[in-house]
């Protein structure tokens, strides 16, 4: 499988900020609806690797996260396996984050399963 | 002509007309003083409010708390803030007595300097006398206080940057400010190691929290109120001192008032909690994820105030304190105190220092 690397620091903010664009600049709604859903929904359709790269920020509120992941599930309704069939995390100095995006997909998709 | 004048007729004659004018002159100006005395005379009022000029001062005195320290005396300085709070409420000019200051701290710092920006920016009066102390008078002369004081009118803005980068520096915004991490960050750690470092804790505690005051410091009114962030270097002692606060509503207040919508609402109800159950312990479960598994279902995953102490537990923050509504937390040492007045917003102190985990700084 092709691989398409994106490195938060370098293709977005070493100050990645709050969820919504309302909220402050380096948000992860900016991201997501310019960037990373585009990347993603590509990768799913032409069968890629998304290698997610979280290190080189000055760190992340966690709202920024669960917009970026969570919302590709909840705004764009992409796939709960097929996104974790593409996804891979790379979090060398937060290792803990890998759990806790897995965890916000999760949660996205069951919500998504109850509303529906 | 000149024959004439020096005659003795002349002279008598002059004489008698220069006493007459004299005498007539006398008497005007003693009818005239008369006259303006009874035209411009001041009734009871007017003549007590002269009398008293000096002693009817129309500012409202509030006296500072002789050990001026939120994280030390938070009845005392809840008390002067809810006192001040009165006083902008009402529009009255207040003059703050700060002679009889003993001891102040950083926690201080940030409740002045918001609270006097807060009168001038709507021009109100604030005023206030110096403290006796010449150590406090330093650390509030280093805090740009006495600046922001003599200004003669500070516009209502949406942001604020007062003090020195050397010294204490107190920023204000509404909104969230990632950006302003990178500044910090840079200051503190040059400051306590000596190099540019990247502190993870502190940048996840600051946006963590400027997004707590944007959506949660007035329900249903988004970036409603201004957070303010003093921020204290000291290189001497490898620490750098945070002091957060926004005058919200508080966390409690925040959490009675979901609506129907909310995960949140009837949260009390949800949890199951006993009457006896002060607010200081549902912030120990707040802290420890507890509340949010229970209401919500889920684990919170580093999300609000369990994400700040995750971040305390991990290492990458210290001296943790928390003063809400009516809950005093010294969460490092796990101590929960109810108070005995309420305070109206959220106060959040932590630290970093030279143990503190840091990775290398990347240009």
């Amino acid at each position: 499988m092709d691989r398409v690397e994106v490195k938060i620091a370098r293709d977005f903010s070493r100050t990645p900020g709050p969820r919504y664009i309302k909220e402050g600049k380096w948000s992860g709604e900016l991201f997501r609806t310019e960037k990373f859903y585009n990347i993603f929904n590509d990768a799913i359709n032409n069968n890629k690797m998304v290698v997610v790269d979280l290190d080189g920020t000055l760190g992340y509120g966690t709202s920024f996260l669960e917009e970026i992941f969570g919302g590709l599930i909840r705004e764009h309704h992409l796939d709960y396996n097929q996104i974790l069939t593409h996804l891979e995390i790379v979090s060398e100095e937060e290792p803990y984050l890998k759990d806790d995006i897995l965890a916000y997909l999760n949660d996205a998709h069951e919500d998504s399963l109850v509303n529906n | 002509m000149k024959k004439f004048y020096s005659t003795s007729y002349y002279k008598k004659k002059n004489t008698r007309h220069a006493a007459k004018s004299l005498t007539q002159q006398v008497r005007f100006n003693k009818y005239k003083k008369t006259d303006n005395r009874q035209k411009n005379k001041r009734n009871s009022y007017g003549r007590k409010s002269v009398k008293n000029k000096h002693k009817d001062f129309d500012f409202v005195n509030a006296k500072v708390p002789s050990n001026f320290s939120f994280l030390t005396n938070p009845v005392e300085v809840i008390k002067f803030i809810t006192q001040l709070k009165k006083l902008f409420d009402s529009k009255t000019k207040v003059f703050i007595m700060m002679k009889n200051i003993k001891s102040i701290d950083y926690s201080a710092i940030v409740i002045l300097l918001s609270i006097m920006v807060r009168f001038k920016s709507q021009r109100i009066n604030f005023n206030g006398d110096f403290p006796r102390d010449n150590r406090i008078h330093q650390i509030l002369i280093a805090s740009g206080f006495f600046q922001t004081l003599y200004r003669v009118s500070i516009k209502d803005m949406d942001r604020y940057n007062i003090g020195t980068r050397s010294a204490i520096h107190t920023h204000a915004w509404k909104d969230v400010d990632s950006e302003l991490g990178e500044k910090i960050m840079i200051e503190v750690a040059t400051g306590i190691l000596g190099r540019k470092a990247v502190y993870k804790g502190l940048q996840r505690s600051l946006v963590e929290l400027m997004q707590n005051s944007f959506n949660h410091a007035v329900p249903s009114q988004e970036g409603e109120k201004h957070w303010w962030l003093s921020v204290n270097v000291s290189a001497t002692q490898k620490i750098a001192a945070f002091s957060f606060i926004d005058y919200g509503v508080g966390i409690f207040e925040s959490l009675n008032r979901k609506t129907e919508e909310s995960k949140w609402f009837d949260w009390r109800r949800v949890m199951n909690l006993l009457s006896s159950q002060s607010n200081a312990d549902v912030l120990q479960l707040i802290l420890n994820g507890d509340l949010h598994k229970t209401v919500t279902g889920k684990h919170y995953r580093g999300k609000g105030l369990p994400g700040i102490k995750e971040a305390m537990d991990r290492n990458l923050i210290s001296n943790l304190y928390i003063i809400t509504n009516d809950v005093f937390a010294d969460v490092s040492e796990n101590k929960y105190i109810s108070l005995p007045n309420n305070f109206e917003g959220t106060f959040v102190y932590f630290e970093v220092n030279s143990e503190t985990i840091t990775l290398p700084w990347i240009e």
